[in-house]
């Protein structure tokens, strides 16, 4: 252990043991594409069980819609839920305009909790694009999902929503403490 | 270290993750890598109580859990003994959460993941725990690996390690390195992905 103090609190480094790093240094085991090959083959088995959750979770959406026309209220934090939820599965198996609709829809929540904004159309209106393109609708040409990716975006336009910063996932690495993460710009292609 | 190959079979695992959708994905995933039997638990409470009686290798959690934010659990696990203290902790994060992000690191994450998580990007995470040995730093403020693996110096230029060099260096003495020559010094331990 080194402790250093240069003035400030006792800073004290030192290299424990990590038990992962002894046990993954063990004999046999698998390569790396023998590992990814492998588990990509056990989430594809998943691909049929979740398109039928992003149906699910689309129609728990329009749920969510329908009960907030009675009590003009939407609880926005379960629409930013239930939209993450579309995204996650959604962006495993590559439908990347429903991906783009959850995304836009996502930060239209986001702003509308943050500026306490209860306006319900704007997000029925996303949920409709979702229920077009969602896994279970017939095919769609991609005219028309550039059609609805557009008017989607005037939507976001209108109240100044603008795509979220994305950050790249890293490695905990910063120097500075107080120093913001990089980012790419926002985007949501 | 070379790792051509990793062993996860027996590396004790625990996932602590509310939304079961993303849950069946992470096991699917972990099940490929080898990774028997992980650990599944729904809420920061029931991983606390867990955690005070079994020893995990590796732990990945949400970042919004129903009951606490992903980085109280990763603080109340960097101040348990170890080996639960030192075990690799990896984060995920969705879409609408990705401002937390630095709350997490500065809890004393070591990784955080943005979902959706695909196989490789898991894969070379894990490795990149299992096999670059890093610091461990304890403060009064921050318990959890060292966050500096940037070379570009100590914050502010002034720093706060014994470690940390003065900036007074005097003159130089011999010619300057080249760019190469300094790259080759730093090598780099971030993980490039394919």
């Amino acid at each position: 252990m080194k402790p250093a103090n240069k003035g400030h609190a006792t800073v004290i480094t030192h290299r424990p043991e990590i038990r992962l790093m002894r046990l993954a240094r063990r004999k046999g085991g698998l390569s790396r594409e023998e590992a990814v090959a492998q588990a990509e083959q056990y989430v594809e088995e998943l691909r049929g069980i979740s398109m039928t959750s992003i149906d699910n979770l689309i129609a728990g959406l329009e749920a969510l819609c329908a009960a907030s026309e009675k009590h003009q209220f939407i609880d926005l934090r379960e629409v930013r839920r239930r939209t993450d939820q579309i995204i996650n599965l959604a962006g495993t198996f590559s439908l990347q305009t429903l991906v783009t609709i959850a995304k836009m829809l996502s930060d239209i929540a986001s702003a509308f909790e943050l500026r306490s904004i209860g306006e319900i159309e704007p997000i029925t209106v996303h949920v409709s694009a979702l229920r077009l393109l969602s896994p279970s609708a017939p095919p769609v040409p991609s005219q028309i999902e550039e059609a609805v990716l557009g008017e989607l975006g005037k939507v976001a336009r209108h109240f100044g929503v603008t795509p979220q910063v994305e950050v790249e996932d890293w490695l905990v690495e910063y120097v500075d403490d107080r120093q913001k993460p990089e980012a790419v710009a926002g985007s949501y292609r | 270290m070379s790792l051509s190959k990793m062993k996860l079979s027996g590396v004790q695992t625990l996932v602590v993750d509310d939304d079961q959708y993303s849950t069946d994905l992470l096991l699917s995933m972990l099940r490929g890598f080898g990774i028997d039997q992980p650990r599944v638990l729904k809420t920061a409470q029931d991983a606390r109580s867990w955690l005070q009686s079994h020893d995990y290798d590796l732990v990945i959690c949400g970042v919004e859990l129903p009951d606490a934010h992903g980085a109280e659990l990763v603080e109340f696990i960097r101040h348990l003994s170890p080996p639960n203290k030192f075990a690799p902790i990896i984060v995920l994060t969705s879409y609408s959460n990705m401002s937390n992000v630095t709350r997490v690191r500065d809890a004393g994450a070591h990784i955080v993941i943005k979902k959706p998580v695909s196989p490789r990007v898991l894969y070379d995470r894990i490795a990149w725990a299992a096999k670059s040995p890093r610091s461990f730093v304890e403060t009064h403020s921050y318990v959890g690996p060292d966050r500096r693996f940037k070379f570009i110096g100590p914050p502010d230029g002034v720093g706060r390690r014994e470690s940390d060099l003065s900036g007074d260096i005097g003159e130089a003495t011999e010619p300057n390195l080249s760019q190469a020559e300094i790259d080759a010094l730093m090598k780099p331990t971030r993980v490039v992905t394919a």
